[in-house]
This record gives structure tokens, sequence and C-alpha cells, in this order.
């Protein structure tokens, strides 16, 4: 750092603003016109105009300075990573699809868990598959040992008028009963096989009587079956997991 | 020309990143040059430019129009007084880049029919800038680099430093005759204005 004694300069501060935007034509035309006539007369303020002007030249002559290397962007400068994990294109409105289903199967949840099927509802959607199996799987065999065993196909076609009776009487107490006084008869019925879990007992080892409190096959909104709910909880954790990992690469 | 610049933003407004690197390639020197001139190192003004063309980049999408350039060196201005800002708060920083500053920067195309002292004043010439710049108050040096380096109108200046044309001129007066003052006394000066100088004086 040598910095030399710069002398200043003697012209007020108005002068050297004039003599600099006079270089530059930058003056409104009175101005130039009244700044021309005192050059004419002031050798000290051509002198001024001179070094000023001087001063501007040699800056313009500067030559620019080569930059020492290219200053283009990478994806990574921009802000743009690649995305490692990216959908192809037609896949991606699946992740909004997804969120949808996410949306509609938790508030298909929160309506069934709110609207009267009571956590005792619960044992009657288990028992459909569990306690018509009897009639189920005599309808099964009855194509393959009816024509052997017709005695067997009886026996099966009495059970299957059992359920009946049993889906009638439901039906027919329906109306009237409401879900919750079926469910109360349960424990009962189920024999206490499980006192914390009434519907679980009757699933473990259902009584003869169990068959009668069967729901009947018409039940209104059956539930999906569970395979169904599976695959809609994976894509949804799927479609979450790659929303998760593409929110982090941005 | 304005045409292709203008099909070159509004594709970097819609995320090409390629088409910004065009625009990146027409300005790079531009902006190199306002920001070495403004900080006076070659490392520091590289790191300027990039954060620059980062910055403009991110902030693309909000150019409405106008001259891009001067909104372009508007935030390369900013860059710079980020830099500056920070040497501030570490002044030993800046005065190493300082002293390293002329081991790697003037990349200026020799004149092969310069003579070794014609060679030697020019070095002293642009080292006397140089220095006189960094001299300059901050607002006076963005001032000059943008009007006598860059040669830039007095309304792109306003615009890019943000503030009134009657600022811009009182600004440049005084920066040029900052400059006037440390040229002439280190006798930089073309000869005739300094035998101007004496024969004044010998009146």
């Amino acid at each position: 750092m040598t910095t030399s004694p710069a002398p200043q300069s003697e012209l007020p501060e108005r002068d050297l603003e004039l003599l600099s935007a006079y270089i530059d034509n930058e003056l409104a035309p009175a101005d130039r016109t009244a700044l021309e006539q005192r050059l004419a007369s002031e050798p000290r303020l051509r002198r001024e105009l001179a070094e000023l002007r001087a001063t501007r030249d040699l800056l313009r002559e500067q030559p620019w300075v080569t930059p020492p290397r290219s200053f283009t962007l990478t994806p990574d400068m921009a802000g743009m990573r690649p995305r490692r994990f990216a959908l192809p294109s037609w896949l991606q409105p699946l992740s909004g699809l997804a969120a949808l289903a996410l949306v509609m199967l938790i508030g298909w949840q929160v309506l069934r868990l709110t609207s009267g099927a009571s956590p005792a509802g619960q044992p009657q959607v288990m028992m459909a598959p569990e306690t018509t199996p009897a009639a189920v799987s005599a309808a099964r065999i009855e194509p393959t040992e009816a024509v052997a065993a017709p005695a067997a196909a009886a026996a099966m076609n009495e059970r299957n008028e059992q359920a009946t009776e049993a889906t009638a009487g439901v039906l027919a107490s329906e109306p009237t009963a409401e879900k919750e006084t079926t469910v109360m008869q349960q424990p009962a019925q189920g024999g206490g096989a499980d006192g914390i879990a009434p519907g679980a007992g009757g699933n473990a080892g259902p009584p003869p009587d169990a068959q009668r409190q069967a729901p009947p096959p018409t039940q209104p909104p059956s539930p999906p079956p569970l395979p169904v709910v599976i695959v809609l909880a994976l894509l949804i954790l799927v479609a979450a997991g790659i929303w998760f990992v593409r929110r982090k690469a941005e | 020309m304005a045409n292709e610049e203008q099909r070159l933003i509004s594709a970097a407004q819609a995320g090409d990143l390629e088409a910004f690197n065009q625009i990146v390639r027409l300005y790079e020197t531009r902006v190199y040059n306002l920001c070495y001139r403004m900080l006076g190192d070659a490392d520091a003004a590289a790191d300027a430019t990039q954060d620059a063309f980062i910055a403009a980049f991110r902030n693309v999408r909000n150019f409405r129009g106008g001259v891009f350039k001067a909104w372009l060196l508007r935030i390369a201005t900013n860059a710079c007084y980020d830099v500056l800002r920070t040497r501030k708060r570490r002044p030993a920083v800046s005065l190493d880049s300082a002293d390293n500053e002329d081991d790697n920067t003037r990349t200026e195309a020799p004149d092969p029919g310069e003579s070794l002292d014609d060679m030697v004043v020019r070095q002293e010439l642009s080292a006397a800038i140089q220095q006189g710049l960094a001299e300059l108050p901050e607002d006076q040096r963005i001032v000059i680099i943008l009007s006598d380096i860059q040669g830039l109108a007095y309304e792109e200046i306003a615009q890019i430093t943000g503030v009134q044309l009657g600022t811009v001129k009182s600004r440049l007066s005084r920066a040029r005759a900052k400059l006037r003052d440390i040229l002439r006394a280190g006798e930089l000066l073309p000869a005739k204005f300094r035998l101007d100088d004496e024969s004044d004086k010998s009146k």
C-alpha cells in the first residue's frame, strides 16, 4: 500500500460535476452553453476538463481481464440435483392418486368407527367369514359329495336350513333391534370363552347357536376384503416413500 | 440478438439450465470484470461472479422485462458488496488476497509492437488505476467502474446501483476527480497534461 498524497482538486464540487457530465455529453443544453462560455475564459477550468477527460480515457482504455474460468452452472450449483429416484412421467400422477386413496381410506375408517359401528362391530365383520363357513363349506362340498353321499347332503341341507332360519331371524330382528343389542347378546351366546373379546371367543369356537347370530349375507356396506386394504396401504407407503425421497432430493 | 436473448431468458425462466448457461457465456466476461475491478482480487472476483450467476438463476423468474444486463449487473454488484462486507468483518483475509492479487490476474494480451518502456508504463498505469479504484469509497468505485470501464449510460448505472440520476453524476465526478489526483501524483497522466500543469504553475 504505497499511497502517494493526492492533491485535492481546488475546483468547487459543483464545477467538477459540470465538467464530468460535460465529458459524457450529459449536460442540459443551457448548462452546456454556460459551461462552454466559462471554459473559453477560464484556463484552470480547461485544464481540469482535460485532466478529467484523460482520466476517463485511461480507464476506458484499460483492457478487460479474461475470466480465469467459465461460470456456467452445473445442475448442482443451480440447486437441480439429478433425481436418482425420479418416477417415469407417466407414473407421476399415481402419487397423487395414492394420496387421494390415503385420504379416502382414512376418511372411510373414521366414518366407520364413528357412525354407530362401535368396536363391537368388529366381531360382525370377522364373523361373516367365520360363522357362515358351515354353509359355505357345505356348498363347496355339495357338488362333489352330493352324489356319493346323499346322507351327507341331507345333513347339509339341514344345516343350510338352520343357517337360513338364523338369517331370517336376524333379518326379522334387525329393523327393531339395534346392532348393539345383537352384539350385547353375543357374550351370553358365545359362552364367555373370552371375556375380554366376546367376538374373538365366538371365532375361537363357535357354538351351534353362534350360527344364528351370523350377520345376514345382505348386511349393508361390507368393508373391502383384507387384501385390498393391504394393497392400498402398501401403495400409500410406496407413494409416501417416493414423495419423501423426492422432497429430500430437491 | 435481443430476440435471442429474450428467448434464452424465457427458457431459463422455465427452468432450462442450458439456456441460462448460454446467457452466462454472453455476460461472464462483463460480470467478472465488474467484480474484479470492484474487489481487486482474481479469486474473490471469480467467487463473486459465480455467486452472482447462481443468484441470477435462482431469481430469473422474478425478472419482469427491462434491461437484462442491468438486472444481472445489479445482482453482481450485490455479490461484490457481500464480499466487501465479509472483508470488513475479517480484514486479514482482504489484505492477504490483495497481496496475492497480481500473481495470477493480469491476463491482458501483450501488444507485440510495444517497447519495453511502454510495457512498463502500461503495467504501472494499470496497477495505479487498480490501486486508485481500491482507494475510492465503494459507492463511488462502483459508479466509475460501471461508467468508465464498463461504458454504461447514467440511466443504466442508476438502475444498477438503485440511486437517483443526480447521485450517479455527483458520485462519478468525485470518483473521477480523486482518481485524477492519484494519477497526477504518480505522474501517470499523459505528458501533455503534466506539461500543461507545469506551464500553468509557472504562469
